[in-house]
């Protein structure tokens, strides 16, 4: 198939152009879009194309455009209505919500709506408050409507084709931050992407993570830096927000069995909490999913410190990968058996030492700073072994394992086993996946107790391993 | 020359308007040096409506501003200092970094904030005249509002129930003939928005916006008949936007010959000739008042770049009570 490369701005105006040139009922209207082509220039040449009925500037009334544009939808034409930012398009709502999501409904399918409003969506432009909203979950929450977020040029183009011929309104969502930062081939020709599906952007097992718009290609860099340390996510492009493609959700996380969703809109009752929930309701999930969201605020600050602290990025998404791989699988027996999920990973070649020391009493501080000087003694003890290189960590993070009810939170690089508040002398721990080394102190008795190591030893060998030892020794003592 | 506080002398008046000129002149260049973000839109050459209406009211008379707002706020008597270092997201900004240009407030000067939403203030000014109405306060609201929010719904929302309450508003129209690229002519039906007034049972005056002391005078009759129970009026204020619409705009939908009348009416140089004429002014204070403008902006562009940012942290304040 050939192709021919656009930024998604540019596929949004040439599946706008080719569908109208194709089908004349369509018509365009919003503010400013026929002589300015548009707040972000969507709709560049296209009156000089088409003319000023078919791309027709209106005054500013978002509500009026909604309206509008059902009226028309509802009488043989097939109107794309543009609202400039997404943050104007409470305005339009009225419309949109009260009226044209239930018209079918309403005359039991005699009449339809079949229209699209586009709108451009998210942050990290320094729009602030009122000009970096995220919509989605707003109108996915409607039945009667069909709310589609492309992440790639190509689905940009096919799926707006898709939703200009569809039966029923359909809102657009355009991520204003992809317009031009995101480029990539799209077929030539007539391209239609009307499957509903949706879109594995990238392959593999150890988990699933969701996301659409700029929030995918956050994903998709941090599934990049995952298989930097032996972890394939799979990515999934959910790009057909309502209805939700559940099967192909499903059948990923059948499996991978973990799910993360990260999206820019808050929180609290977005479309992560519904993935989340029909993972949960299928049973397919072998660990809690978790969710990488916009903080629930009041908006989007214009200072780059605040924008930046609040838009969800590739480094948190990064670290919920690493916490949700490494937390313990659903009903997984502890010590758990091998395989994928599984707490402890049998493919570790593990080695253990163990010393006595004097302590008189057991402190969490004096034994993690012990922990930390050791470390550094010995920095392919806090490190993470994968076959093409043994990656040492700038930070250290103690996950801390108190037994069954307080087991380790996971996501650290090193973990710390009962630091002597058990009742047994000796215990070997074991090495958690991600992880080089785990550490055991007994219990104390008569001001001594006994301290175990145990290694990954394909990064950590006999020699390192004592003088991890004698290091601890040595501060524990001092 | 002290700088006086209140725009009770014509002095004032003319510095105010030459405040409001310097500070948005700076926009471009600050927005090329990448300290200020985001979008923010010049009020150059509708100094005299934002000025001339802030005149006519009292200290703490409330205004609501728009997305063109720096004039209003400048002209309500709002700290320059403060909102530089908002424009640039700094911590003494007026919203400490979280809004920018299209969020300032100043609550102390009655200045109810400037609005991202077109359209946004009408709701907000009538519910401020109607709290004055019941707590008999004695204070009026004006909302300053463009030729295209005048078509947005709640404009004709809030006119009818002003007229039928007769709330203590003014509703002040800055029609500078455009929205972004939609001409007046060609989005306001009935081709004059002071039309409305009469719809909706209030009067409604035409005023030349490029005259500070006409708009000055409009505005005062409007407080009048406000503050004596007689409703709210329409002011219509007829001047024009002398830049583009946001940085990088190529006024496609304007042309130099249309836009040459209304660049030789502007509003400073008139004022300023009609006062020195007038005695009002000599042209040693007329002088004395460039460089007192000129050091107010050095020293709010200084303030506002001495001005910490925020805390990323910060983020996470204020998000409920
Ligand atoms: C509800 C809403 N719709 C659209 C916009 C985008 N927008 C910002 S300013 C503007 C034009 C406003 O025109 P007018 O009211 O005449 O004010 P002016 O810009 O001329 O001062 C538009 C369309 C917006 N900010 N809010
Ligand atoms: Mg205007």
């Amino acid at each position: 198939m050939s192709t021919h490369t656009l930024s998604l701005l540019e596929a949004v105006r040439e599946g706008l152009a080719d569908e109208m040139e194709r089908d004349p009922r369509v018509v365009l209207l919003g503010e400013d879009i026929g002589r300015l082509g548009g707040v972000f220039r969507a709709t560049d040449g296209l009156l000089d194309r088409f003319g000023a009925e078919r791309v027709i500037d209106t005054p500013m009334a978002e509500n009026a455009i909604a309206g509008i544009a059902m009226g028309l939808a509802m009488r043989g034409l097939r109107p794309v209505a543009e609202i400039q930012f997404a943050d104007f398009m409470h305005a339009a709502m009225d419309h949109i919500v009260g009226e044209a999501a239930k018209l079918r409904y309403r005359t039991a399918g005699d009449w339809t709506a079949p229209m699209v409003v586009r709108t451009a969506y998210g942050g990290g432009f320094r729009g602030g408050p009122y000009h970096s909203q995220s919509v989605e979950a707003f109108y996915s929450h409607v039945p009667g409507l069909k709310v589609m977020a492309p992440s790639f040029p190509d689905d940009a183009k096919g799926m707006l084709t898709a939703a200009i011929r569809d039966p029923d309104p359909v809102v657009f969502l355009e991520h204003k931050r992809t317009y031009r930062a995101i480029t990539g081939p799209v077929p030539d020709g007539e391209h239609v992407v009307a499957d509903g599906r949706l879109r594995v952007a990238r392959p593999g097992d150890a988990l699933t993570i969701v996301g659409w718009g700029m929030m995918l290609h956050e994903a998709l860099a941090a599934a990049d830096e995952l298989a930097g340390d032996g972890i394939e996510a799979e990515v999934l492009d959910l790009r057909w927000l309502l209805p939700i493609d559940r099967e192909g959700l499903l059948e990923s996380l059948g499996r991978t069995g973990r799910l993360l969703v990260v999206h820019e809109d808050t929180l609290t009752m977005g479309l992560g909490a519904e993935l989340c929930a029909l993972a949960a309701e299928a049973g397919v999930l072998q660990a809690p999913p978790a969710r990488v969201a916009m903080p629930d605020a009041g908006g989007i600050p214009v200072a780059d410190a605040m924008e930046d602290a609040m838009l969800p990025n590739r480094h948190q998404v990064v670290e919920a990968a690493r916490r949700l791989v490494s937390s313990p699988g659903n009903g997984e027996v502890r010590p758990g058996g091998p395989g994928r999920g599984s707490w402890f990973d049998a493919a570790i070649p593990e080695a253990s030492s163990v010393i006595e020391v004097r302590l008189p009493e057991v402190h969490l501080e004096l034994v993690m700073a012990a922990v930390a000087e050791a470390c550094r003694a010995v920095p392919q003890s806090n490190a993470t072994f994968t076959w093409e290189a043994i990656r040492l960590h700038d930070q250290l993070s103690v996950d801390l394992d108190l037994g069954p009810l307080s087991p380790a939170r996971g996501g650290g690089t090193f973990t710390l086993v009962d630091y002597g508040l058990g009742g047994s002398l000796l215990g070997l721990p074991a090495v958690r996946p991600g992880q080089t080394a785990a550490l055991r102190v007994g219990a104390v008795r008569d001001g001594r107790a006994y301290v175990a190591l145990a290694v990954d030893h394909r990064a950590v060998d006999g020699a390192d391993a004592g003088r991890f030892l004698a290091t601890l020794k040595r501060c524990l003592e001092e | 020359m002290a700088a006086s506080t209140s725009t009770d002398t014509n002095v004032e008046v003319l510095r105010r308007m030459m405040l409001i000129r310097a500070f948005d002149s700076l926009l471009p260049d600050l927005y090329t040096r990448g300290l200020i973000r985001g979008s923010s839109h010049a009020a150059i050459g509708q100094e005299a409506v934002a000025v001339g209406a802030c005149a006519a009211l009292a200290a703490d008379d409330y205004i609501t501003s728009t997305h063109r707002g720096h004039g209003h706020t400048i002209a309500k008597g709002g700290d320059v200092n403060r909102m530089m270092a908002e424009l640039m997201g700094r911590e003494d900004g007026y919203c400490r970094g979280k809004g920018g240009s299209m969020h300032i407030a100043d609550f102390s000067i009655g200045m109810l904030g400037a609005n991202g939403i077109v359209g946004g203030g009408f709701g907000i000014a009538a519910g401020a005249a109607l709290s004055a109405r019941l707590r008999k306060s004695g204070q009026v609201a004006l909302c300053f509002f463009g030729d295209g929010a005048i078509n947005q719904s709640s404009f004709h929302g809030v006119a009818n129930l002003a007229g039928i309450w007769k709330l203590p508003l003014i509703l002040l129209c800055e029609d500078n003939r455009f929205a972004m690229s939609g001409r007046a002519e060609q989005m306001i039906a009935g081709g004059d928005p002071v039309k409305r007034a009469q719809a909706y049972g209030f009067p409604g005056v035409s005023v030349d916006g490029m005259d500070v002391l006409a708009v000055r005078a409009a505005v005062a009759e409007a407080r009048v008949r406000a503050l004596a129970g007689d409703g709210p009026t329409l002011v219509v204020a007829a001047c024009y936007r002398f830049q583009g619409h946001f940085s990088g705009d190529t006024q496609s939908y304007r042309s130099k010959e249309e836009m040459a009348p209304w660049l030789e009416r502007d509003p400073i140089p008139a004022f300023r000739s009609r006062l020195l004429a007038e005695g009002g002014l000599t042209e040693a204070e007329a002088d004395a008042l460039e460089e007192e403008v000129a050091t107010s902006i050095a020293e709010a562009l200084e303030f506002a770049q001495a001005s910490p940012w925020p805390e990323a942290a910060e983020a996470w304040e204020d998000v409920d009570g």
